[in-house]
């Protein structure tokens, strides 16, 4: 097998998903190509050495439809040969663009691939797909399915996180993210993205709330109450746990991920592709794995799917220096660091998508960058890398510097 | 007098009388029969030119009543086939007289002078026009869904496509409307005294040109009222309804289940692929409850 490597990763600066948000006048497809552009450039990148660019994007209609890999390509002006694919595995879609992009590397069928994502969630909202999943009733009924926010509940009832651990998290997160944008930790990677002048139109990540404390997450009322009530979503979740009694609805706006814009790129390939392109390696992809978990509660991938990924890969928790896990409710990590006996110094370290927000397609490619940056600025060695899914999945990725 | 009726008048008005006080029972074989004859007697008529179905009485729906006997009845026919086709046919008798009548290209008025649930209500929902007696006591609808039995007649289709699916699903698991109501929710064109309710009903007829005869789902330009599963917002609306539904049902009933599902095909594909849909649920219903 051909070893793959990651030679750069850029992502944008993340925006308020709001119509008042910073990238709210940057169409999805200029998110896309500006990340491709940066890359390139940063680089200097030959674009005739690309074979594909796989770009994750949740939402693939409207303005982000037709294949919106290929089209950023030729928006990014790359050489036509190059080709691309849009794929979708919800949330995790950015890390699985990043696997599937290393697996055409590793298979030896590409030399060099870019991997990655993008989702403007001003723009084209969640749920602008429709989909079998929640809307046909014998789909629905077979899957019990519920939203994400009842599985995130469902998962604090049942391990016995309360308000105060949810919102104790969220604080955490939202000082390291600022700590970490204070001491430059996320610089090598952001691409400020322009306006139709050449301004700045952002440089930061802006839906931070650095102030936060617990007693402003204390006067935040739960998200997720009336979904479960009056909607009938507990009772859905409920008939699928029937050992639970009553599902605490913990979760707010303020701890959970937020809804922003933004796109990330990882350039990926061989070491011939790279020697012949003249780049230099970060890190080395050692392996990659996707789960199915239970459907109803959702969001329990990540731990089977890290030991999947750590099997496959012949490593322990302990072989692993920094932990990444996508912020999609403060439960999830909770769960996650309780099942796998996580140090909370090796979790997270720079926060997350609960302070930064979480682009459903992009996250899962922006988090990888995240933390290579980090284990580069720690001196440290491996990393693992990991997304909860819709519908019952879990996508995980191993790197190793080199 | 009473039961299943018909007669032409000079007009070239085909009177259809259905007066059932039991209620009229799509799996009742030979009383769903002898409507369908009557439709297709009046339509075969070349002297009739429009036809009113007159209810001059209540004909009100227990429900469930006659769906274990039917079970009995297929549990006799052993081949596996052969029991599918014999269900088919048993749930599509009145649905497929149903069909032909509002495909017939003669202008049809319901002349409802009381209530109506379940098969009487499917039979005024077929036709073009819907005239109604002002009694504040009438209602509208259908009866709960029990285990092996639901709507056959059509009316998960014409519901959904008349009042929206969510309003729709709220009758099909069992829900009544006054006349304003129905009204309101596009099921009622006309509500007059109940003593000029037949003669309301009559005039539409004598007057109701070609158009008149074909519903709004069998032209192109129909437009689906109400939830759109293919849109964001009716996507979630039926997302809920779902959920809700599970709250109602703890997920125990294979009949309201089925209505679900129908409810939300009927927004999707044309009008016969859904019929032909209701009864193949109908059919599977009862070959389900002949299996135990």
């Amino acid at each position: 097998m051909t070893d793959c490597y990651i030679y750069d990763h850029v992502r944008t600066p993340r925006g308020r998903g709001r119509p008042d948000g910073a990238l709210h006048e940057v169409a999805p497809i200029d998110l896309a190509s500006g990340v491709l552009r940066a890359v390139r450039d940063r680089n200097g990148l030959d674009t005739s050495l690309v074979d594909d660019v796989v770009l994750g994007c949740v939402m693939p209609v409207g303005e982000q439809g037709h294949d919106i890999a290929r089209v950023a390509v030729l928006c990014a002006d790359y050489a036509e040969t190059v080709a691309g694919v849009q794929i979708n595995r919800f949330c995790a879609s950015g890390l699985e663009a990043t696997n599937m992009a290393a697996a055409q590397v590793m298979s030896g069928q590409s030399d060099m691939v870019i991997g990655g994502g993008v989702e403007s969630m001003s723009r084209v909202p969640i749920g602008s797909d429709g989909g079998a999943w929640h809307t046909n009733p014998e789909v629905a009924f077979k899957t019990y399915f519920a939203p994400q926010g009842i599985g995130a509940d469902l998962i604090a009832t049942k391990w016995g996180f309360f308000r105060d651990d949810v919102d104790a998290y969220a604080v955490q997160s939202q000082r390291r993210a600022a700590q970490a944008w204070a001491e430059g930790r996320f610089a090598r990677s952001i691409a400020p993205v322009t306006d139709v002048l050449g301004d700045t139109l952002l440089a930061t990540d802006e839906h931070m709330r650095p102030a936060t404390d617990m007693q402003s997450l204390g006067a935040l009322k739960p998200a997720f109450t009336s979904l479960g009530e009056d909607c009938g979503y507990d009772a859905v979740a409920k008939l699928r746990y029937p050992e639970v009694d009553a599902i605490r609805h913990v979760h707010t706006g303020g701890n959970s991920s937020g809804i922003v814009d933004g796109a990330a790129a990882v350039l990926l390939g061989s070491k011939e592709a790279g020697i012949a392109a003249g780049l230099k390696a970060r890190a080395r992809i050692r392996a990659f794995a996707s789960i199915g978990s239970e459907p109803c509660i959702m969001l329990t991938g990540p731990e089977k799917v890290t030991r999947k990924v750590l099997k496959r890969a012949g490593m322990t928790v302990d072989d692993i220096d920094l932990f990444e896990l996508n912020e999609a409710f403060a439960s999830v990590v909770l769960l996650f660091q309780k099942l796998l006996e996580i140090d909370n110094d090796k979790l997270n370290v720079n926060g997350g998508a609960i302070a930064m927000g979480h682009p459903l397609g992009a996250t899962g490619a922006m988090i990888l960058g995240t933390v290579l940056d980090e284990l580069e600025r720690r001196d440290l060695n491996t990393a693992l890398v990991t997304l909860c899914v819709g519908a019952g999945m879990g996508t995980a990725t191993i790197i190793e510097r080199v | 007098m009473g039961g299943v009726t018909h007669a032409v008048g000079a007009d070239g008005v085909g009177i259809l009388t259905v007066d059932l006080p039991q209620g009229l029972d799509a799996l009742d074989a030979a009383t769903s029969g002898t409507v369908a004859a009557a439709i297709d007697a009046l339509l075969g008529d070349q002297a009739v030119r429009g036809i009113v179905i007159h209810f001059p009485t209540a004909s009100e729906q227990a429900g469930g009543a006659d769906a274990g006997a039917v079970a009995a009845e297929l549990r006799a026919v052993t081949d596996a086939a052969a029991r599918r086709k014999a269900a088919l046919a048993r749930v599509s008798v009145l649905q497929s007289a149903l069909r032909r009548l509002e495909t017939g290209g003669k202008p049809a008025a319901a002349a409802i002078g009381a209530s109506l649930s379940g098969g009487a209500f499917e039979v005024a929902l077929a036709c073009h026009r819907r005239v109604v007696a002002d009694d504040a006591a009438l209602r509208l609808g259908m009866p709960r869904v029990s285990e092996a039995r639901i709507p056959s007649g059509g009316a998960t289709q014409r519901l959904v496509r008349m009042a929206g699916a969510i309003a729709a699903l709220k009758l099909l698991h069992g829900g009544s409307l006054t006349a304003a109501d129905a009204q309101a929710a596009k099921l009622v064109d006309e509500i007059v005294p109940a003593d000029a309710v037949l003669a309301r009903a009559t005039a539409w007829v004598q007057s109701a040109g070609a158009e008149a005869a074909v519903r709004a789902w069998d032209t192109k330009t129909f437009r689906l009222p109400g939830a759109d599963p293919r849109t964001h917002h009716g996507g979630g609306q039926f997302a809920v309804a779902n959920a809700l539904q599970r709250k109602a049902t703890g997920g125990r009933s294979p009949a309201a289940d089925a209505v679900q599902q129908l409810a939300y095909q009927a927004c999707l594909v044309p009008m016969d692929v859904g019929l032909r849909l209701e009864s193949k649920y109908a059919a599977r219903l009862l070959i389900d409850a002949a299996a135990h």
